[in-house]
């Protein structure tokens, strides 16, 4: 058998990764579904840190990738595959991380915190105008809105910090310094 | 919590401080524009025969009459609430179903085949009323 060329090892341990990361985003949202929810649409979106996470690795493209895939196999798993829920998860997942993508590119001064706070307002504006369009054709539902708005911020600001977290940690433990007796110390 | 908080506005940008704050005033902003003046904007639907008959605004006092299929049904909007006064009904549980006053609730006679539902319209009617 023939070794990996180097570029051949890159993108496989990218696939990896991603599979990695779908599966974590899948096991937030399983977990995150058996918490209580106290508001609708008040939903902390736990499994955005996996997306997120592989937007800030790989880009966009792997970062649907890891949306996509989450998207449908927890509504394989939940029952919601092509009910409402699933077409709001779909719009809101869709919008959101194009958003985070392009402010990713173009807009250097926003880091990761930023722009996480920036995908669950993406996220739940996107599931709203979606609901009104396509299910409720009552304006009532934007009441709803400010108080989104503050859980966007709030969850936002959470999810970032803990993808911001796990980045770092994972520069480091790529890094060529990284030894497991350091981790045990720290 | 504030520790976490304080945390959080240390490592951001000057970019992401904006947003943060952007959002909060958006959100205080968006409280303050959808809790004023949504009390006008509430109408009240009369349909007969799954045809609608009348379509008025709650916060205007008036006395109705709509022709069912059984005889007339009045209704009476009054301190934005609605309910019927009058029904030829046999059995008047329209009449018993009481006031109401929030946007989903509805009144229904069904021998009269008369529903009276109140809806919230994002757009201003401007008009005193619409007759079909």
């Amino acid at each position: 058998m023939d070794l990996l060329t180097v570029n051949e090892g890159k993108a496989l341990s990218r696939l990896v990764i991603l599979a990695l990361l779908t599966a974590g985003g899948v096991g937030l949202f399983v977990f995150e579904s058996l918490l209580p929810q106290p508001l609708p649409g008040g939903k902390i979106g736990l499994s955005q840190v996996a997306t997120i996470f592989a937007l800030y690795l790989f880009g966009l493209p792997s970062a649907f990738a890891v949306i996509l895939m989450r998207i449908f196999i927890t509504s394989l798993l939940m029952g919601t595959m092509l009910n409402p829920i699933f077409i709001f998860a779909l719009a809101g997942g869709i919008v959101s991380t194009l958003t985070m993508g392009l402010v990713r590119r173009y807009v250097g001064a926003i880091t990761i915190l930023g722009n996480s706070v920036l995908g669950a307002l993406t996220h739940n504006a996107t599931q709203l105008v979606v609901a009104y369009v396509v299910y409720i054709h009552q304006s009532e539902i934007f009441w709803l809105l400010p108080y989104l708005i503050l859980i966007s911020l709030a969850a936002g600001l959470g999810i970032g910090l803990v993808t911001r977290l796990l980045l770092a940690r994972y520069f480091v433990m790529i890094s060529p310094h990284y030894s497991l007796e350091a981790e045990g110390n720290g | 919590m504030k520790r976490i908080f304080l945390q959080i506005w240390h490592i951001a940008s000057p970019a992401d401080r904006v947003i943060i704050i952007a959002t909060f005033l958006l959100a205080s902003g968006s409280f303050f524009f959808f809790r004023s003046g949504n009390d006008d904007r509430t109408e009240v639907w009369i349909s007969v025969n799954n045809r609608l008959k009348y379509r008025v605004l709650l916060s205007q006092d008036r006395e109705l009459s709509v022709q069912g299929q059984l005889g007339a049904v009045h209704i009476r909007i009054q301190d934005k609430k609605v309910w019927v006064t009058k029904s030829s009904c046999p059995h008047k549980i329209c009449m018993r179903m009481g006031k109401i006053s929030k946007a989903g609730q509805m009144i229904v006679c069904v021998p009269n085949q008369v529903v009276i539902t109140l809806r919230s319209c994002h757009k201003n009617l401007n008009l005193d009323v619409i007759t079909r």
